[in-house]
């Protein structure tokens, strides 16, 4: 019982922590940038390990958007009111990590997506927050 | 008119406009309140000068045309209906006052006739666009990136422009009829005109409306304020 509880303060310190990261790396760029992705997914074939492998996880579109729920769900006003629209997550949320693990490791940071962007989204940028 | 169409054809439309006008103000002060990031992310070749940047930033927020190169069948269909919907938008404005500088140089029925053709051709348009939205969606990785959001949004879009085409070609109303319903909720007396009571295709008009403020209401809080952050993440572009 007395391990259970200590490894629950484990967890939720993990996850204030975590959360305090994300919160200490927004800045009026990224703002925008978790605000207004349209998700079109012009920036398929701008990504070079996309258009090889057609792993979701490398679309730059939803790279970003794993950051995105994690913002909505903890962070952005309206988000955290009803994060079911933006399929918010939890920072620990076990699938989530994991797949931000693999896009922040193989993201090689060479701003293609930023290029071919409508609105010029720089997904290096929000992937950072996760390197 | 009755209890709904008081509500959602009248009442709402003002709660529309200060839910729209609030959630646009909170979440500009949102944007503003942050710092920039002190690094600069634009990407090279620099602006010769402050009116190249302005221009490249025009054009970037309005023909994105980097985005043709690799998807030009969403570039194309993301072009005709953003262009409709603006120009579909500024027509709207016929019903708060006739564009009489038009209707001299056409003449009365000339104008109609314009209205009747390029109205039409703009509401098939925009049909056609936001359907091939929603049918993108349905085939990955579309459909694995998409989020609740993007469907309602698209959902709300389609009933507006189906609703908004059957105005315009069954519902055989005339402009004056709706600048009459136009101008009683501008002056905060919402009511429908003979014309428009008389016939089934109120309901039409109420569910349009009532679609419209819905629409109007979410904005401030989605992806749709590109619209309008689409012009400071296309000017950091260019911030080299």
């Amino acid at each position: 019982m007395m391990e259970n509880n200590s490894m629950i303060e484990k967890n939720v310190a993990q996850k204030e922590v975590l959360l305090e990261v994300l919160k200490s790396k927004i800045n009026r760029q990224l703002l925008f940038y978790l605000d207004i992705c349209a998700r079109c997914a012009i920036c398929r074939d701008a990504c070079h390990q996309y258009k090889v492998t057609k792993d979701i996880t490398f679309l730059p579109a939803y790279r970003a958007e794993l950051i995105r729920r994690i913002y909505k769900k903890n962070i952005s006003p309206f988000g955290r009111v009803f994060p079911g629209l933006f399929e918010g997550k939890e920072v620990d949320d076990e699938k989530l990590l994991e797949e931000l693990g693999k896009a922040a490791y193989a993201c090689t940071g060479c701003r293609r997506c930023m290029v071919y962007c409508p609105f010029s989204i720089d997904t290096t940028w929000v992937i950072s927050v996760a390197k | 008119m009755n209890g709904f169409s008081f509500f959602a054809a009248g009442i709402m439309v003002y709660i529309a406009v200060i839910v729209f006008l609030v959630g646009m103000a909170y979440q500009i002060y949102g944007w503003v309140k942050i710092p920039r990031s002190s690094v600069r992310l634009g990407i090279f070749p620099r602006p010769k000068n402050k009116g190249v940047r302005f221009f490249k930033l025009l054009k970037d927020s309005f023909i994105f045309p980097h985005s043709a190169e690799v998807d030009p069948w969403m570039w194309i269909f993301a072009i005709f209906f953003h262009f409709s919907l603006a120009a579909v938008l500024l027509a709207h404005f016929r019903m708060v006052r006739e564009f009489t500088p038009l209707v001299n140089v056409l003449g009365k029925e000339g104008m109609e006739k314009l209205g009747a053709i390029a109205g039409g051709t703009m509401g098939i348009i925009l049909l056609i666009t936001i359907l091939f939205y929603i049918f993108r969606r349905f085939f990955s990785p579309y459909k694995d990136l998409s989020v609740f959001e993007d469907y309602f949004i698209v959902f709300l879009l389609i009933v507006i422009i189906a609703l908004g085409d059957h105005l315009r070609f069954f519902a055989k109303l005339s402009v004056s009829d709706y600048r009459a319903y136009f101008q009683s909720v501008l002056m905060f007396r919402p009511y429908f005109p003979e014309a428009i009571a008389a016939k089934g295709a109120r309901w039409v008009l109420t569910m349009h409306v009532f679609f419209v403020n819905l629409f109007v209401m979410y904005f401030p809080f989605s992806k749709l304020t590109h619209a309008i952050g689409t012009f400071a993440v296309n000017s950091v572009r260019s911030d080299v």
